[in-house]
């Protein structure tokens, strides 16, 4: 058996590089892709401690959840980057900055 | 033999959840009309829109009446019901949030009838999404319900997640550049926040091996890990609830979103999720940092993450000339304030929590409200076009003073009430344990509240003491039109301004109408 260290290494790494590719990354649709990062490390977690768990099964399911919730969120956030498109001609979050004047 | 107990359990998991199903009439409801409205909206697209305004205020008046029931039905002195497996907790703090959240959610209705955006393409009598903007709308109310009962890490994430997938749909719903910029700006912080959130509950799922945070092991578990897990996991997971509740350092998308969003949305997302984020944060609160053995100074932290959101939130208002752009930084800064009294951590505290979330909810939809009036007026949010509406319509110009004054926190408002309960409850917090941070909170807490008065105050200077250059356009065609001058504010909305405004002045003198409510309470940190 896997001990679980190594899944919280892994899990670990991913939440950093999806942390920093949300924070150097211009780009709205890269952006996203690191939020769907940081989403797998919770889920590799979960499923991970989800052996220690008396009723095993919590931490399963809380990631088939998540799993869902993420396509919902990718799914809005999609439509709203299309209308960023239509309206800026650009996907790019910095040079998106209408307001504040 | 294994199987024969699964079958056995799962036989009485079924029970349970059809039991519990009677205690969540409230929520069914409120998705009954959800998926009414979306039929209707499938039936009588573009015509009969009326019919939706009305199938919605009826599904939320049904709501709160059938919380009400609820409320009447709660005992006093009992603990609150464990629902679907201690997925939910049903108790009179519940109930009484989600009565508010229904309440401000009809004012939200009614706010919106004659809201029209700038470009014009959002307006309620004329819109064909008029639909979709009420089945969006309830989503976030459901959300908004389903966090304030939960105890459970999944219920508080899906609940999280449901508020927030309909804050951003509803935040485009001006459907120009603005609301566009601002729905891209609030799903990327919005999406990162939830998923740090996220992962802050993955470990402390790890740390306690049950995502129930009532659970006597999950407490257990809490006091004995070591010190550097709980503290990441406590504050990633603390995290999520900040970016709900608009507090620093995760309060940078509510200008943006404040300003670009449509106004009645804005109003909505300045009372309904908050209240419901302040709702989880005092269960976490009471569950997990009360817990913590070890001697983690988190009272010190959360008095901290106030000083930083007051400070923000104020400093920042001043500079604002966009009313709604000040607003927001209003908002942040009254987050500050109630965080006081989610820290203070005794039953006070509480008391002075749920007086303040109540009167914010006053005062923040009476001002959005006028500002709604007035900017339909002049067609624009900038500060400096209030400019003499004061003389020219003495009731708006009353109306929003009184807003503002109870904004600030001075009397004869129930602002003051709200402020003096909540720097009352800090004062008592700093007795018994003589944390000088406490002492640091009250003072700056005090001198924010002078600071804020400038702000607030600048739109009654604008509306009284400076004349108007210009008469405005609008005015010069009623005028040349009709051959005399008329007030162009529909009575609805008047009516609807004094409805909420009234309450303000009622409950600095008769506030314990209010506090003999809450008092029936039970709530244990």
């Amino acid at each position: 058996m896997i001990p679980i260290e190594h899944y919280l290494i892994v899990s670990a790494l991913l939440f950093c590089i999806g942390l920093v590719t949300v924070i150097i990354k211009k780009n709205a649709i890269v952006v996203l892709m690191g939020i769907e990062l940081i989403l797998n490390a919770a889920n590799i977690n979960l499923v991970a401690f989800s052996q220690f768990d008396a009723s095993r099964i919590q931490g399963q399911v809380f990631s088939l959840f998540v799993i869902v919730i993420a396509a919902a969120e990718a799914a809005v956030a999609m439509a709203i980057v299309l209308k960023v498109y239509h309206f800026f001609k650009t996907a790019d979050v910095s040079e998106v900055s209408d307001l504040r004047k | 033999m294994e199987k024969s107990i699964e079958v056995h359990s799962l036989g009485t998991q079924l029970s349970e959840i059809v039991e519990s199903a009677f205690f969540v009439f409230p929520e069914i409801c409120l998705l009954a009309f959800l998926l009414l409205i979306l039929i209707f909206d499938l039936i009588f697209r573009q015509k009969l829109l009326w019919l939706f305004t009305i199938t919605a205020l009826l599904g939320l008046f049904l709501t709160t009446g059938l919380l009400l029931q609820q409320w009447s039905l709660t005992a006093e002195s009992s603990e609150g019901l464990s629902l679907f497996s201690r997925m939910i907790q049903l108790d009179r703090l519940a109930i009484y949030f989600k009565i508010l959240i229904c309440v401000s959610a009809v004012f939200t209705v009614l706010i919106s009838v004659n809201y029209k955006s700038r470009a014009g393409s959002f307006h309620l009598r004329s819109v064909k999404r008029i639909g979709e903007y009420y089945t969006v709308l309830f989503g976030l109310l459901l959300g908004a319900m389903l966090l304030s009962m939960s105890t459970h890490l999944l219920i508080i994430y899906l609940a999280i997640e449901l508020i927030s997938i309909s804050s951003y749909i509803l935040t485009n719903f001006n459907f120009d550049e603005r609301s566009t910029e601002a729905s891209i700006k609030y799903i990327l912080y919005g999406g990162v926040s939830s998923g740090v959130m996220l992962y802050g509950m993955s470990l402390l799922y790890g740390l306690t091996g049950t995502l129930d945070m009532t659970h006597p092991s999950f407490q257990e578990n809490i006091a004995a890990a070591p010190m550097i897990l709980v503290l990441f996991a406590g504050l990633f997971t603390l995290g999520g609830f900040l970016f709900k509740i608009s507090s620093a350092p995760f309060h940078l998308w509510a200008p943006d979103v404040y300003e670009g969003a449509p106004t009645p949305v804005v109003a909505l997302f300045s009372v309904v999720p908050k209240a419901a984020g302040f709702v989880v944060l005092m269960r976490y609160t009471a569950h997990f940092f009360s817990q913590v053995s070890f001697d983690f100074p988190w009272q010190t932290l959360l008095a901290v993450i106030a000083i930083i959101t007051l400070l923000l939130g104020n400093f920042a208002a001043l500079w604002q000339k966009n009313v709604k752009r000040m607003m927001a930084y209003s908002s942040i800064a009254h987050s500050g304030f109630i965080l006081i009294g989610v820290l203070s951590t005794s039953s006070f505290g509480m008391l002075s929590v749920l007086f303040y979330v109540s009167v914010y909810a006053l005062m923040n939809l009476a001002a959005f409200l006028i500002i709604i009036m007035i900017s339909r007026e002049t067609g624009s949010e900038e500060i400096s076009q209030y400019r003499g509406l004061g003389e020219q319509y003495p009731l708006i110009g009353v109306l929003m003073l009184i807003a503002m004054i109870s904004l600030t926190g001075l009397p004869p408002t129930a602002g003051f009430t709200a402020k003096l309960f909540i720097f009352s409850s800090l004062w008592e917090a700093y007795q018994s344990s003589d944390n000088l941070m406490l002492l640091l909170l009250l003072v700056f807490g005090l001198f924010n509240t002078v600071v804020s008065l400038f702000y607030y105050l600048k739109i009654p200077y604008f509306m009284f003491f400076k004349k108007s250059e210009t008469t405005f356009v609008a005015d010069r065609f009623s005028h040349q039109r009709t051959g005399r001058r008329h007030d162009k504010f529909y009575l609805f909305d008047k009516i609807l301004a004094i409805v909420l405004i009234f309450p303000l002045l009622i409950l600095f003198f008769k506030s314990n109408w209010l506090i003999d409510f809450i008092h029936t309470i039970p709530f244990e940190f």
